[in-house]
């Protein structure tokens, strides 16, 4: 029977990449608590699963590369060696070269098998350098078995068995035995010994006292009648009379045999394949293609990767709970049909109530759906160690990193969507924030700098904040940076948070270096980009000589956001809430006009801009005048802009659809939404209209 | 809302059997004109209801609505034909297609008949010169002594008139607000 | 009437793989996704004909549950198979001490599998 195993390929790739993070985060946590045997079990359970998984998919580099690596996870467990941070450093490159060769697995780009040549050959080093040499022979397990036995001739095996007597306690059936025995030949002979037998007084019925000698007539090899007692030949008397066949040497690789001869070192065969090159280097070298074009090449295969399509694991639990809600809304429903077939008014009541258990159904079924997207932040945490140890080796730095809340769930596409700014701002702190150990020290801090990751639920939205104890933010620093890069005229009479928010302007940046670490041309604006652009904001706060904090907030889902209703005119529009900050009726007195400039508002000593949205959008509103209609302040890109409406009309959760799908993308409008009414609303896009009001107003902020 | 008549959903299943040399085209009113589209490209037929303006549209655009979840935009083909504004009336009906994978609602003063047209009785759309957009008529169908003007309704918008994100972006920040 | 096997193991796709290869054979398969799931779903009123167990899991891992399971009446004799790889001898001698029938050797194709219920699986 062909089976084709390919179909759970993907729950492999998965549950790989699960076991990657345990890895990866267990030996950063063993370097620190290099005792932890639990989490050394932990880490190895990790490894050995992808081991044996990879093995049954025919994933063999995967397979050989993990068998390695858990070899020095068995011998760290076993204490046969010490954790030290050569261990921690080569075991952690080698799951750099398992991940390469997970991603190739998958389709990405094809792994560099020197390199990982080079790790196992690392690997091994690493081992064979602390421990004794008995446990060389282990390294050949994976490998190939050799050739198939070839068939044997006809003859008679015999054989003399004395089971264990605990046979049966094992699941084990002696006539199991037999049966297959007999399939391999002719049993000629099956005799049973019955001079173990206790007196009957002394029986144990669940033991067993039999033996038997059998005689095989077959011409199969001596192995295969060997494994007919593979589960019983532990503990039991075993004989089996006939020649075993000779097992040839299985396959080896020439650097193998050359290390096994003592002609050259693993180090040496290790340095020898580092220096094989990649494909693409030997191309550009040979002038066949520019590395321009080998870059554009790799940028080509990395986006076919990213065109995967995503799949979510989800737990039966969530769905079972989910079947059940269906279930509940399918009798609501069935119940609600029958009484609207024989209704009459005075059942007004029933029908209210059934129709509150439907709406109760079916925000429950909603919330359960939108769970089954929800995810914890910690997948989005797990670089970071890793990525904080990196940074403080490069830079010299001390640098501890707590995290904590990483059980808190938002929605899986904003975590793949929050992963690179959250890297940048931890880079950031890193790279700027802290400050050198010497330089902490004469500053009475601990040498050792801190770089927290909170994550928090706070209302509909979920909060990251990235907090680290350096330096902080200098205010006169970044106002004269602005001033200098022509951001604004002078920044004396303005707040602290409204300077620190300059450092996300375009151009913006205060690194007096640019170290390989961070400045790598994608700024803080970047950041809050796209931040603002999954309907989030970021706030800073900070303290000179103590640290600064910085807050992403960002809404649990994109499916599904909180609105403000506002009426203009005939027409309703939803202004997400997140943006909202208050909503004012103007005295006329607080109001101005610039000449060619439009209109602003005084904001408690703030001159704010003002889109008229009637005349943005063309409609016919109940006012014009501000005075007598409403402001609603809203802030977008660090930048506040009070929109004039006729009317706040409520608050809601609205489900966002797309405009693009059927038409396209309206100047500033985010999508729409679908009413209880069933009428279709128009989703406000509150960066658009910053931008509208910039177009009108260019220098009034 | 600009506009805001119902007079009850009208959903007729427009499709029935037709023989393999005729083509089925559905045939409605604009004024006294009649037009027909291929009934293929028809996915439904919605009895007028509220509409909901989109901003800084064109003329044409008369809003989008709900089409069971989905925002379906709303074209006033009178208005693209420069036959003034639809005053919808409880004949007025959105017929709903789909064009190059997206779907989209012409708003109609009437729909008439399902008629069975012969290539046959067909005629190439005359030639007008270069004063008047042909492009979207397929031809001109006689049927029960009326002529039918039979509409290419995939060319009925061009390209930039459904276009995708991206271009109205620029004009964005030059944009002025009237002041 | 098709024999009913009970698959524990922690691994989505190791589940997924072993559970479309015995329904192929004919088998109905319980899934369990650690020892401890494996217990509840005995305790449960499961009655498989054969129990196959990753060794390797957390909370209670497979050594644990085939003690458990020997140690339900119902299940004294039951066939245990436990998933295990080449480079781990001393487990299947562990395994076996603790009342594991045999053990599959990972990583196995379908046929292995199916070659070894037949061999633990009277009937």
């Amino acid at each position: 029977m062909a089976v084709d195993l390919s179909r759970f390929q993907e729950s492999f790739f998965t549950e790989s990449a699960e076991h990657v993070e345990t890895i990866e985060s267990g030996l950063l946590a063993l370097e620190q608590r290099p005792k932890d045997l639990d989490l050394l079990n932990r880490i190895f359970r990790g490894a050995h699963s992808i081991k044996g998984n990879a093995g049954m998919f025919h994933f063999t580099a995967i397979a050989e590369l993990t068998h390695k690596m858990e070899n020095i996870l068995d011998d760290l467990r076993n204490e046969k060696m010490p954790v030290t941070p050569h261990v921690i450093d080569v075991l952690l490159r080698a799951l750099d070269g398992l991940k390469s060769l997970l991603d190739a697995a998958q389709g990405g780009e094809a792994a560099d098998e020197t390199a990982i040549h080079a790790l196992e050959g690392e690997l091994e080093a690493c081992q064979k350098g602390s421990t004794a040499p008995a446990h060389e022979g282990s390294s050949a397990e994976t490998a190939p078995q050799g050739p198939p036995p070839q068939a044997a001739t006809w003859r008679t095996v015999q054989i003399n068995w004395s089971p264990l007597p605990e046979l049966f306690q094992r699941g084990m059936d002696p006539a199991q035995i037999f049966k297959e025995l007999h399939e391999l030949g002719m049993v000629k002979v099956l005799q049973v010994r019955t001079d173990g037998l206790p007196a009957l007084d002394a029986l144990d019925p669940e033991r067993c006292y039999l033996s038997w000698t059998v005689e095989l007539e077959t011409d199969v090899p001596i192995v295969q009648v060997e494994e007919v007692f593979a589960f019983v030949r532990d503990g039991s008397e075993l004989a089996i009379i006939d020649r075993a066949p000779k097992k040839p040497e299985v396959y080896k690789r020439v650097g193998d045999i050359l290390v096994e001869e003592g002609v050259v070192t693993p180090e040496q065969v290790a340095e020898s394949l580092a220096k094989q090159k990649t494909i693409g280097e030997i191309l550009v070298e040979d002038k066949k293609a520019s590395p321009q074009q080998v870059d554009k090449a790799l940028q080509k295969q990395q986006q076919l990767k990213k065109n995967e399509v995503a799949s979510i694991r989800v737990d039966t639990e969530k769905i079972d709970k989910l079947i059940n809600l269906v279930g509940e809304l399918v009798i609501t429903q069935s119940m609600i049909t029958d009484l609207s077939e024989k209704f009459s008014i005075d059942q007004l009541p029933v029908l209210q109530e059934r129709i509150t258990q439907l709406e109760r159904n079916t925000r429950e079924i909603q919330e359960r759906v939108m769970s089954i997207r929800m995810m914890p932040i910690g997948s989005a945490f797990h670089r970071f160690p890793r990525l904080v140890r990196d940074l403080a080796g490069k830079s010299g730095k001390q640098i501890q990193l707590v995290m904590s809340g990483e059980e808190t769930e938002l929605d899986k596409t904003l975590i793949e969507a929050i992963g690179d700014p959250l890297t940048h701002l931890v880079r950031n702190s890193a790279d700027h924030g802290l400050e050198l150990p010497d330089d902490r020290l004469a500053q009475g801090k601990p040498a050792r700098g801190t770089i927290r990751l909170h994550a928090f639920h706070d209302g509909g939205n979920i909060c990251i904040a990235v907090e680290d104890d350096g330096r902080g933010l200098n205010r006169e620093k970044i106002i004269k940076k602005a001033v200098e890069k022509g951001i604004i005229a002078d920044g004396s009479n303005m707040s602290d948070e409204a300077v620190y928010q300059l450092i996300f302007r375009p151009g913006f940046s205060t690194a007096e270096t640019i170290t390989d670490v961070s400045g790598r041309g994608v700024g803080m604006d970047v950041v809050k980009r796209n931040i603002e652009g999954l309907g989030g904001s970021v706030g800073i706060q900070s303290t000179m000589g103590k640290g600064s904090r910085l807050t992403l907030k960002l809404p649990l889902t994109l499916a599904i956001i909180d609105g403000m209703t506002v009426r203009v005119g005939q027409d309703n529009y939803i202004i997400p809430l997140i943006t909202v900050t208050e909503s004012i009726r103007p005295k006329p007195h607080e109001l101005q006009r610039i000449v060619g400039k439009g209109e602003v508002v005084n904001l408690r000593g703030e001159w704010v801009p003002m889109v008229k949205l009637y005349e943005a959008f063309g409609v016919t509103p109940d006012f014009t005048d501000p005075s007598q209609a409403l402001l609603v302040i809203v802030e977008a890109d660090g930048r506040r802009v009070a929109v004039l409406v006729d009317e706040l009309t409520g608050q809601q959760q609205v489900v966002i659809k797309s405009l693009e799908q059927n038409y396209r993308k309206v100047e500033a409008i985010s999508g729409a939404t679908i009413l209880g009414d069933g009428q279709v609303a128009l989703i406000l896009d509150v960066p658009g209209l910053a931008r509208l009001a910039r177009a009108g107003h260019i220098a009034a902020a | 809302m600009s506009t805001a008549t119902i007079d009850g959903t009208e959903n007729r299943d427009v499709r029935t059997t037709y023989s393999s040399d005729d083509q089925q085209y559905l045939t409605f009113n604009l004024a006294d004109e009649y037009y027909g589209v291929d009934i293929l490209k028809v996915q439904e037929i919605k009895g007028y209801t509220t509409i909901t303006r989109i901003p800084n549209t064109p003329d044409f655009l008369k809003g989008v609505l709900n089409l069971r979840g989905t925002i379906v935009p709303i074209v006033d083909l009178r208005m693209k034909f420069g036959m003034g504004v639809t005053e919808p009336t409880s004949f007025t009906v959105v017929v709903v297609v789909n064009v190059r994978n997206r779907v989209m609602g012409f708003l109609v003063d009437a729909v008439s008949d399902v008629l069975d047209m012969n290539a046959k009785n067909i005629q190439a759309p005359p030639d007008m010169g270069s004063s008047v957009d042909i492009t979207f008529i397929a031809g001109i169908g006689h049927a029960q002594e009326r002529l039918v003007t039979l509409l290419n309704i995939d060319r009925v918008l061009t390209e930039e008139e459904v276009a995708v994100v991206g271009e109205i972006q620029d004009v964005e920040v030059k944009g002025e607000i009237p002041a | 009437m098709g024999k009913t096997v009970l698959i524990v193991d922690d691994s989505v796709s190791m589940r997924q793989m072993v559970s479309f290869t015995l329904t192929g054979a004919g088998y109905e398969v319980v899934e369990a996704g650690d020892g401890k799931e494996a217990v509840d779903k005995l305790n449960g009123g499961a009655k498989p004909n054969l129990v196959i167990t990753d060794l390797n899991m957390p909370n209670m891992d497979g050594i644990s549950l085939i003690k458990a399971v020997r140690g339900m009446a119902a299940h004294k004799f039951t066939p245990i198979l436990m998933l295990t790889t080449e480079s781990s001898d001393d487990k299947k001698k562990e395994g076996q001490s603790a009342g594991a029938t045999g053990w599959v050797v990972k990583p196995f194709n379908p046929e292995q599998m199916l070659a070894t219920i037949k061999k633990v699986l009277p009937g």
